[in-house]
């Protein structure tokens, strides 16, 4: 049986937070390939995150 | 040939601790997809931390500050203060010279003396030395016969 791979589609993961949570794809194994654009959005997300926490807490 | 990392062996602990995450080494572990699951779900608990503590978190930083002049209890203005930061309490009247000398409160050491002497009213004296009210005395007390009224009170004698 033929194992079928997809894509997920940055477009459908918009950014929300600070005003709500980011909306995320949840990855199967042999069902999803692992694109970059994935490991890039996880990047951002923790600079945000840390940009937020440094320029609120005086650091 | 490459092992499969177990997802159960790392745990999930924030915002109590830190979460749990593996070391991958190249040719040595597979990169399965719960190792970006793992990832979302931390970042997703991180957002969720800050969206509980956004307001604390984004608030102003605050200084140090003085409550208004007499003020017992002083309203604390919101924001965010760091350890250190004090709220001082003050009034106009915390004065040495309303300080009993000898005597320190909150730190002001009092210079007040009062001489003392003796006591002076001019109403009472001015009273008693016109010597307009006093009490008829009775020339006599007789204690078989008891006492059945005593005299009013004259202002002549």
């Amino acid at each position: 049986m033929a194992t079928s791979f997809v894509h997920f589609r940055a477009a459908d993961f918009t950014r929300a937070f600070p005003s709500a949570l980011d909306p995320l794809p949840t990855f199967v194994d042999r069902r999803h390939f692992l694109d970059a654009w994935i490991l890039n959005l996880c990047f951002t997300i923790l600079t945000d995150i840390q940009t937020r926490l440094l320029a609120y807490t005086g650091a | 040939m490459p092992s499969h990392l177990s997802e159960d062996d790392y745990i999930k602990q924030f915002p109590a601790g830190l979460d749990e995450f593996p070391t991958l080494v190249d040719r040595d572990h597979y990169i399965d997809a719960w190792h970006l699951n793992t990832i979302f779900d931390s970042i997703l608990r991180i957002e969720q931390y800050y969206l509980d503590h956004k307001e604390s978190i984004e608030a102003a930083s605050m200084d140090s500050f003085e409550g208004a002049d007499g003020l017992a209890v002083i309203p604390v203005p919101a924001g965010r203060y760091a350890a250190g930061k004090t709220c001082t309490a003050v009034d106009a009247n915390l004065v040495e010279g309303n300080i009993k000398s000898g005597v320190t409160i909150f730190g002001v050491a009092g210079a007040l003396t009062t001489g003392g002497g003796d006591f002076v009213d001019a109403s009472v004296s001015t009273s008693y030395t016109a010597d307009a009210w006093k009490f008829a005395t009775p020339a006599a007390l007789d204690a078989a016969a008891g006492i059945a009224s005593i005299s009013a009170p004259s202002a002549s004698t």
